[in-house]
């Protein structure tokens, strides 16, 4: 396959490309990072993690491609990524289909959706709870991403917000359900309830601060752009993965800003 | 992440390996990582260690786990002529086949096929229902040359992380091997040699192994030539291949030409006038840090093949989950990576081991 002939859309935007990486291959945010890190560039990092392709013959020129990454640029590993993911069961293949063809992606066909949805992990911070149940221990959590300084993706509102550390922006629920099972079905269900309501603070309204200390590693559904929310997106389920102990570091809201594809990218008005 | 380097003063006895929240094993734990390595105290018995000791299992003969020094060696029985060739015929070293195993103070001491080179083990060691598994390094993936790596279930796993990265996935090796033979047989059409760089151990062979000698005649340099030897005695075979010791133009005076050759030898030989007679060849590198464009080991060097002895992300994966293991030491390598993916992604135990001292380029 001649790389130098395939056709890529002008502006294939990265952070897109990253996040359709992330779903085809199910990694966290935090490991990307690091295999960029090490790779040096993102559109190496990008190519390696989704790996070669397997199986049909017809692929053995992109397998072979991996070993002349130092001949090719930037815009030659990002085709070869795209070749692959098209050979892949991703979810949004007509956008790929889109990008080699050099067009912007249009909404697939038979779809209400306007906007794209998309998966991560990241590492939050529960700062305040909401106590649902009556006689039983059951919160609506929410759990907060830290706001950097970095001047990409800022919403102009936040402007405002900039002397808090943390923006909430991720809601789980947490406690015994009414067959007496965890909502969350972690193993420290229990604990978390237990430890949340030792350390409950100020009243709000319904909402009751905790003490701001706990991280957790959650796995969010469905995230999207969206205009009306402080941080600047929304997600429509979150999952519970890990309760970190000690000194772990909250994911920065760029960072999934970043991964987030904007209306404009697919050619909606969102 | 934790880094526990014990002073070798202390009583061992009282500092156990793991401390995790999940504190399982209330005293002493079968094996205890000391500056010197793996320490299993209940057998005295040391694994790869980096210093003198009086017993020492060497889990594989690469200078990164078999070191000069120590009063007894304990290794496969694949590794003793390796063993002696390189730390001298004078050791003393007591030998063990795969599944086999002795009783030392009443640790049960097993080794199991690793995968990585001729002689490689995976160390078992099991005492009173607590079983460990020290992997040394390994690939899970048969090269056809090294028996190939079995999963051993046990309760601690010790792994490497050379490659614990998920940009590191390697291609099935014989379309890596059909690469080497595609670009040998370029050169010599062009009556340019090829060299090709690999480790003396294992990563040679096992490229011998795979060589279409229809294109012309494979030269070992002596460093290879030697370890050859060693394990053609013991059995192994890698096809036909021309000793080059003596010096290549010592080889065209016996009637072998260089023109559509391939000689394989270490990185180290590259500096030495030993590759000179050659004239203008063709160099490749094999290696597993070739996946990556920026890596160091490309210096000077035409074309690079992928190719490792040691797992890639999926393998080590899959070798953490077949061990059945809740605890998981990680080493050599990625290390820090690779057990926080394990305690997040997989809710694993796992925690890091890591010796500043210990060098990974063998890969
Ligand atoms: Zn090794
Ligand atoms: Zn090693």
């Amino acid at each position: 396959m001649n790389f130098d002939g395939l056709v890529v859309a002008e502006k294939v935007s990265l952070p897109r490309l990253k996040s359709w990486i992330l779903a085809a291959t199910g990694l966290p945010l935090w490991l990307l990072t690091e295999s960029q890190r090490f790779a040096g560039s993102l559109n190496e990092a990008l190519a390696l993690v989704l790996g070669p392709p397997e199986g049909k013959i017809a692929e053995k020129e992109l397998a072979e491609g991996l070993e002349r990454w130092r001949e090719w640029d930037e815009l030659q590993k990002q085709a070869w990524t795209i070749q692959v993911l098209l050979l892949m069961e991703v979810p949004d293949r007509r956008s790929f289909m889109a990008l080699l063809n050099g067009r912007t992606a249009t909404k697939p066909v038979g779809s209400s959706d306007t906007v794209e949805r998309i998966s991560l992990q990241v590492d939050a911070i529960l700062l305040y709870v909401r106590p649902l149940g009556r006689g039983i221990a059951q919160y609506e959590l929410t759990f907060g991403l830290r706001v950097d300084d970095s001047a990409d993706g800022g919403l102009e509102e936040e402007k405002s917000l900039s002397d808090s550390q943390y923006i909430g922006c991720l809601k789980a629920m947490v406690g015994e359900d009414g067959a007496g099972s965890g909502l969350q079905g972690v193993p420290w269900e229990g604990e978390l309830t237990q430890w949340i309501s030792g350390n409950l603070g100020e009243r709000i309204g319904p909402i009751r601060g905790v003490r701001v200390s706990e991280v957790f590693s959650l796995h969010c559904k469905g995230v999207e752009f969206s205009k009306r929310h402080k941080a600047g997106f929304k997600a429509a389920s979150v999952r519970m993965l890990v309760w970190h102990s000690e000194g772990a570091s909250v994911t920065p809201l760029s960072a999934v800003r970043d991964l987030l594809p904007k209306p404009q990218d697919s050619g909606q008005s969102g | 992440m934790s880094l526990r380097l014990f002073s070798h003063g202390f009583d061992r006895n009282f500092f156990p390996f793991c401390t995790s929240k999940s504190g399982k094993f209330g005293g002493m734990a079968l094996v205890t990582f000391t500056e010197l390595g793996f320490y299993c105290a209940q057998a005295d018995l040391y694994i790869d260690p980096l210093r003198r000791v009086p017993k020492a299992l060497v889990t594989h003969a690469h200078s990164d786990h078999a070191r000069p020094g120590m009063e007894h060696y304990l290794c496969h029985t694949q590794s003793v002529g390796i063993l002696k060739l390189r730390l001298g015929q004078r050791i003393s070293v007591q030998s063990l086949a795969y599944g086999e195993s002795i009783w030392m103070n009443g640790v049960e001491v097993t080794l199991f096929p690793a995968g990585h080179v001729p002689g490689s083990a995976q160390v078992r060691l099991s005492y009173r229902g607590e079983v460990w598994v020290i992997s040394g390094d390994y690939k899970t993936v048969g090269d056809g040359l090294t028996p190939a790596f079995e999963s051993v279930r046990c309760h601690h796993f010790v792994t490497e992380s050379t490659f614990g990265l998920p940009i590191f996935q390697w291609r099935e090796q014989q379309t890596v091997f059909d690469d080497i033979n595609a670009w040998w047989r370029g050169n010599a059409s062009f009556g340019r040699p090829s060299v090709l760089l690999g480790y003396s151990l294992g990563k040679a062979q096992r490229i011998l192994k795979y060589l279409d000698r229809s294109v012309g005649p494979v030269i070992c340099h002596g460093a290879i030539a030697a370890s050859n030897t060693v394990l053609e005695n013991g059995g192994f075979d890698f096809g036909s291949w021309v000793d080059g010791s003596g010096g290549l133009t010592d080889l065209r005076d016996r009637g072998v030409g260089t023109e559509n050759s391939l000689v394989v030898c270490p990185p180290n030989a590259l500096r030495s006038a030993w590759i000179s007679p050659l004239g203008n060849y063709s160099l490749a590198n094999c290696s597993g840090w070739m996946a990556v464009s920026k890596s160091g080991d490309w210096g000077g060097v035409d074309r690079g093949f992928v190719l490792s002895d040691h797992a890639d992300w999926p393998q080590l994966l899959e070798a953490v989950k077949a061990s059945g293991a809740e605890h998981v030491h990680v080493t050599h390598g990625f290390s820090a990576v690779l057990a926080q993916y394990l305690r997040e992604s997989l809710g694993l135990d796992a925690d890091v081991v890591e010796q500043d001292m210990i060098e990974r380029r063998d890969a």
